[in-house]
């Protein structure tokens, strides 16, 4: 059993949201639970599935390997296996095994007593994922606008993407995405220093505690947020940075189609031009 | 603090951000599904072009081309009147039908008297005003667009009316301006910024200088090889020539409703293997606007009046909008040139199709369709036969020194399909490509051209080697009908070319200097277009064939 | 107890100021500016200050100022001292570096990029001297230096694209203008101009680190508001003595995907993210230009670009571009 040595008296049952003691074991380190065999069924299916597909094709090279969603002249119809019909049984795999393990995560939350924060923000990460594979597709009434499951494919796609938008960057919902992502890694930078300075002090120094990282970074920057406020203040950047990925390229297609500078025509006409003088 | 402090401000708070998410969701133009969209690439890789189904185009009204004349027994125009000297081979009656569509085009509101002085002694032979000068240099530009420039405008060719669009000076213009310093603001004069309506406007026209001008800067930025040269310098563009080329291109993108994946699979834009033919389109447009900025509008500096010049005292010049006002096709490839062939061609005939249709051929339609606007008689798309080799090419696999291999295409891949049907039509128009419905309501009278390369009109494939049919100064044996098909009665007015056409114009076939040119040669020993007077069904006959027609390929070897 | 909140605090538990542990020498002094705040209640802890300032901190903010002087002046400028068109325009205002023919010297027109050059040494100076003041607060309290080497991390970065690669490609032009539309023009013409950013391997591995440290934050975040019930947010506490928070935030981890990291390691996973989402990306900036030219390339040389079908048949390239090409 790999167990460790704190571990045992918080294997309990119960907690689950389905099913009762059903599955309600842990195989290794790993908890199960129903939604753990669900999540390793959609895994492993979906798993398969990109090997078939890539078995078909003849790339050779890890980076070019690629599992392509359908031509968008299928609708939101299925496609056949080898055009794209893979691909949306992947996608289905997929948000079945992401689905599993948001619920999963909750279950472990219950048996540990701890709050659901993880799960939630794991469902957010789901949500941007989902945006680009199913809510973006459905609103634009073609698989085909999902994005290929291949490294350097789905790269490829993200140029296009960027490209069909003439300007990416114009797009408001992605400056503050990446505004988020920025920030995020920021604080954790700053948040991660503190700490691993306080408990690393250097030899001959004491490890330092709350006072001495709220003192650092009050005497640094005039505020410490705190050691409740900086994980707060993470996770809703983090989780931002995600729900504005998920704006961002949701309303690019279904709700903007031109390139995104020139979605800024409005602002010449709002009262913002209060004095051009041509109005 | 207060405890009115603490109930009131998040109150406050809360208002404020609520009325910022209503701003943000109400006063930017948001469009709403459905979008119709087309690929235009291999699936996957969202080469995909979208537009709002509701989207209404400025300046999209399509006039209604007037009565044919009736050229029986009616004199030339240079017998009737003094000092016509692009028209002259026109019969009266063609002459007076064409003036007044030009009227009706571009000065509707002014009438004849915005070129003609008709009080000056000469009446309308006087050159008084600055408009006529200009006006006739114009039509001297229309007749060499649509004969020398049929990779860019076959089949529909322009008027008028495809820039001018009912206004006197045509909607979408550029002007030179300095290089953006730190006392302009990009490049405008003030109070310029507080002027532009219009993001289109709001960026600078630099770019336009640079790349739509006859001496233009070279759009190649990019390096063909992957490393630097050992102790060499990169061998890429200038930051800020890359900026120009963006901004030129993504204007471009937008005053044609496209967008880059319309011509470039972005991972490599440089790579024309990967690049649609619409590229190939685009390239020819490009250089039809330097031809057309540099040997036609720019000598009439001298001409215009200072208030229809830019800051830099030029005049209004033509950027890729300026026919397309938002539209892939100009007024979605509205034929009105058709009922005009004689005033506004040099050789009577129909901008030549030959060229374009080579290269678009079956194919070149788009992958697949989805909206409302899928044209249900067009075939269902099937994928293109791919040979190994396309899909190699597709990549470029890098070459023994490590860079990459680009190999011009040397014969047209195999197609595979007779059917040729939509060919370059690849964003949905409205299939009507006849006027606008108020005028008579009539159906578009060349709607049923089999020639037509709109969807649903597939064309008949004619022998190979009419294909090559020429678009220059064939003999003619008679005056293509205006519009209804009649017996010739008059010479086609042969219109030598213009005089500053020299050196300094690139042959619009292409640079090669070792080919013929190859519209002149293969047009040379040919008839003037047979259906012309054979068929009721329109004025030419667009030759389709398999694969790029020979004359093509030579010009390019 | 009994209610606790994780998006906003309900209730602000106001104590007397915290004045700050003692600093080591006692020639420091701290200004003891007292403040609270509501707003900052509402996320974190109410208090604002003490605030140490220093030579280097007085310094930098000087230096800072002078920065954002020059560059919001230039800006105004360039609109001819309108404030409305200031403020209307500010987006799109910019302040760029010297033209390609000035290369690397550095004394350049100040209307012709020289107040760019001006700007960028003071707000170099500015970042340089504020890292001083990572560094020396971190030691006057007795505690490790990583914030000090996290923050070295992206400023190597912005030195990167500010300096290093304009020197080792000998020109200021190469720089990245300030202006906030025009840098984004800077980035995007970049990109297309060394053949396709994304095929560039230390973009690749920056946007990774970057996507990574943002998910890390977010299960470190959740993890810690998690057990926050248990006191988990006392990190070095449980980090020195392991309470029952590390312990279920640890299995947490452990019973879902079989791996776990400590109370510390945590941090030291985080802090490696965050550095090398800045320092791999510096290396893609230093590298691109100098070694690589057209990064599609370089990737169709190493054979990771995918192929698609071809759907249109192949067409005979224009001649010129053709010719282009080949050479």
């Amino acid at each position: 059993m790999a167990m460790l040595s704190f571990e045992r008296k918080y294997r309990v049952r119960g907690g689950t949201l389905i099913g009762g003691d059903l599955f309600d074991f842990w195989v290794g380190p790993f908890y199960v639970g129903f939604f753990g065999v669900t999540a390793v069924f959609f895994a492993l299916l979906g798993s398969l599935l990109m090997f078939y597909d890539i078995s078909q094709g003849d790339a050779t090279n890890v980076f070019a390997f690629s599992v392509n969603p359908p031509s968008i002249k299928y609708g939101l119809g299925l496609a056949p296996l080898d055009e794209g019909g893979t691909w949306q049984l992947v996608t289905m795999c997929a948000v079945g095994a992401f689905v599993s393990w948001a619920l999963r995560e909750i279950e472990i939350c219950r048996k540990l007593g701890i709050g659901w924060h993880v799960p939630i923000a794991y469902s957010f990460a789901v949500l941007a994922y989902v945006s680009l594979v199913v809510i973006r597709p459905l609103l634009l009434g073609a698989w085909g606008h999902g994005f290929p499951y291949g490294i350097m494919s789905h790269l490829d796609w993200v140029s296009n993407v960027g490209y069909q938008f003439l300007h990416f960057h114009y797009n408001p919902a992605h400056m503050l995405a990446v505004t988020f992502f920025f920030t995020t890694t920021m604080f954790l930078g700053l948040h991660a220093g503190v700490i691993l300075g306080a408990v690393n002090p250097g030899k001959g120094e004491s490890v330092k505690y709350g006072e001495h990282e709220n003192a650092y970074f009050r005497d640094y920057i005039c505020y410490s947020v705190g050691p409740y406020g900086i994980h707060r203040l993470g996770l809703f950047f983090a989780l931002n940075a995600g729900f504005w990925s998920a704006v961002c390229i949701i309303i690019s297609g279904p709700f903007w189609d031109k390139g995104w500078p020139y979605f800024f025509d409005f602002f010449l006409k709002t009262p913002a031009a209060i004095g051009n003088i041509a109005y | 603090m207060t405890r009115k402090h603490v109930r009131s401000s998040p109150m406050i708070v809360g208002i404020l951000a609520i009325v910022l998410v209503l701003l943000g969701l109400t006063v930017p133009p948001w469009v709403l599904p459905p979008i119709e969209s087309i690929e235009t690439g291999p699936a996957a890789i969202e080469m995909v072009q979208f537009k709002d189904a509701d989207r209404q185009l400025p300046y999209s009204r399509r006039p209604e081309p007037l009565e044919a004349a009736d050229n029986e027994g009616s004199p030339k125009a240079s017998e009737v009147y003094q000092n016509v000297q692009v028209l002259g081979g026109l019969t009266d009656a063609e002459f007076t039908r064409l003036m007044l569509a030009i009227t009706e085009w571009v000065s509707p509101e002014q009438g004849c008297e915005y070129c003609h002085n008709l009080e000056s002694d000469e009446g309308f032979a006087s050159d008084d005003r600055y408009t006529k000068v200009v006006a006739r240099k114009m039509l001297e530009m229309v007749r060499h667009i649509n004969s020398k420039w049929p990779e860019h405008v076959a089949p529909s060719g322009v008027t008028c009316y495809t820039c001018h669009r009912g206004q006197n000076i045509p909607p979408w213009t550029w002007y030179e301006q300095n290089e953006p310093s730190s006392d302009r603001f990009m490049g405008k004069r003030r109070p310029w910024h507080l002027e532009a309506k219009t993001i289109r406007q709001f960026f600078p026209d630099v770019p336009y200088d640079k790349y739509l001008m006859d001496e233009h800067a070279s759009a190649q930025i990019q390096s063909s090889d992957p490393l630097v040269a050992v102790g060499g310098k990169a061998e890429v563009a200038q930051e800020q020539d890359a900026e120009n080329l963006y901004l030129f291109m993504m204007q471009m993108a937008n005053s044609m409703g496209v967008n880059c994946t319309y011509c470039h699979n972005s991972r490599a834009f440089r790579d024309w293997e990967q690049s649609t033919p619409y590229r190939w389109i685009a390239y020819w447009g490009i250089r039809m606007a330097r031809d057309v900025n540099t040997n036609y509008i720019e000598p009439l500096k001298t001409v215009f009046p200072d208030n229809r010049k830019g800051p830099l005292g030029d005049p209004a010049k033509a950027h890729c909008g300026t026919c397309h006002l938002g539209n892939n096709k100009p007024l979605g490839g509205y034929k009105l040139l058709d009922h005009y062939l004689v005033g506004l061609t040099e050789d009577g005939k129909a901008p030549d199709p030959g060229p374009k249709q080579a290269i678009l051929l079956g194919e070149a339609k788009p992958a697949a369709v989805t909206g409302p606007d899928q044209d249900a008689a067009q075939p269902a798309p099937s994928a293109a036969p791919v040979s190994k080799e396309a899909i190699g090419q597709s990549v470029a696999p890098g070459g023994k020194d490590g860079g990459a291999e680009y190999k011009s295409q040397e014969q047209p891949a195999g197609t595979g399909s007779e059917d040729l049907g939509g060919t370059v039509q690849p964003v949905p128009q409205s299939e009507d490509t006849g006027p606008s419905p108020p005028p008579t309501g009539a159906n578009a009278p060349q709607g049923s051209e089999p020639a037509e390369m709109s969807p649903g009109s597939p064309m008949e494939p004619s022998e190979g080697k009419d294909a090559v049919e020429g678009t220059a100064n064939a003999p003619s044996t008679g005056q293509p009908p205006s519009n209804p098909p009649a017996s010739g009665d008059a010479a086609t007015p042969d219109k030598a070319e213009p005089a500053d056409k020299g050196a300094a114009m690139p042959e619009p076939k292409g640079s090669s200097d070792s080919q013929p040119a190859a519209g002149g040669d293969a047009a040379g020993g040919q008839a003037a277009p047979a259906s012309g007077a054979t068929s009721g069904s329109g004025p030419t006959s667009i030759p389709a064939n398999k694969g790029p027609a020979q004359g093509t390929t030579t010009r390019f070897n | 107890m009994g209610s606790y909140a994780s998006i906003y605090n309900r209730i602000q538990v106001r104590g007397p100021f915290d004045p700050g542990v003692p600093l080591r020498h006692s020639s420091d002094t701290r200004i003891q500016a007292k403040s609270f705040s509501y707003w900052l209640g509402k996320i974190g802890d109410p208090q604002l200050g003490p605030l140490y300032l220093g030579w280097s901190g007085a310094a930098s903010l000087a230096f800072g100022f002078i920065a954002i002087e020059i560059i919001g002046l230039n800006m105004w400028a360039s609109v001819d001292w309108d404030p409305y068109a200031f403020v209307r325009n500010l987006a799109f205002l910019s302040l760029d570096p010297p033209p390609a023919k000035y290369g690397l010297n550095p004394l350049v027109p100040l209307g012709d990029g020289g107040w760019w050059i001006l700007a960028g040494f003071f707000l170099t100076t500015s970042i340089l001297l504020w890292w001083v003041r990572s560094y020396t607060r971190a030691r006057a309290l007795g505690m490790g230096t990583h914030t000090s080497w996290a923050f070295a991390s992206a400023i190597f970065l912005y030195l990167s694209l500010g300096l290093f690669r304009p020197i080792l490609m000998g020109s200021w032009s190469e720089a990245v203008p300030f202006g906030i539309i025009t840098h984004l023009n800077w980035t995007a013409s970049v990109s297309v101009l060394y053949g396709n950013w994304y095929y560039n391997p230390f973009h690749m591995l920056s946007i990774v680190f970057l996507y990574g440290s943002t998910m890390l934050f977010a299960m470190h975040g959740a993890t810690i508001l998690a057990v926050s019930r248990f006191g988990g947010e006392r990190e070095a506490e449980e980090i020195v003595d392991r309470g029952t928070a590390a312990e279920r935030g640890a299995l947490f981890w452990r019973w879902t995907m079989g791996f776990n990291a400590t109370f510390e390691s945590i941090h030291r996973w985080a802090w490696w993210f965050a550095v090398l989402t800045t320092f791999t990306g510096a290396i893609g900036v230093l590298l691109t230009g100098t070694v690589v030219d057209n990064w599609y390339l370089w990737g169709v040389k190493h054979g990771i670009a995918p192929s698609y079908p071809s759907v249109y048949p192949s067409f005979p390239i224009p001649d010129e571009a053709a010719r282009s090409v080949i050479q």
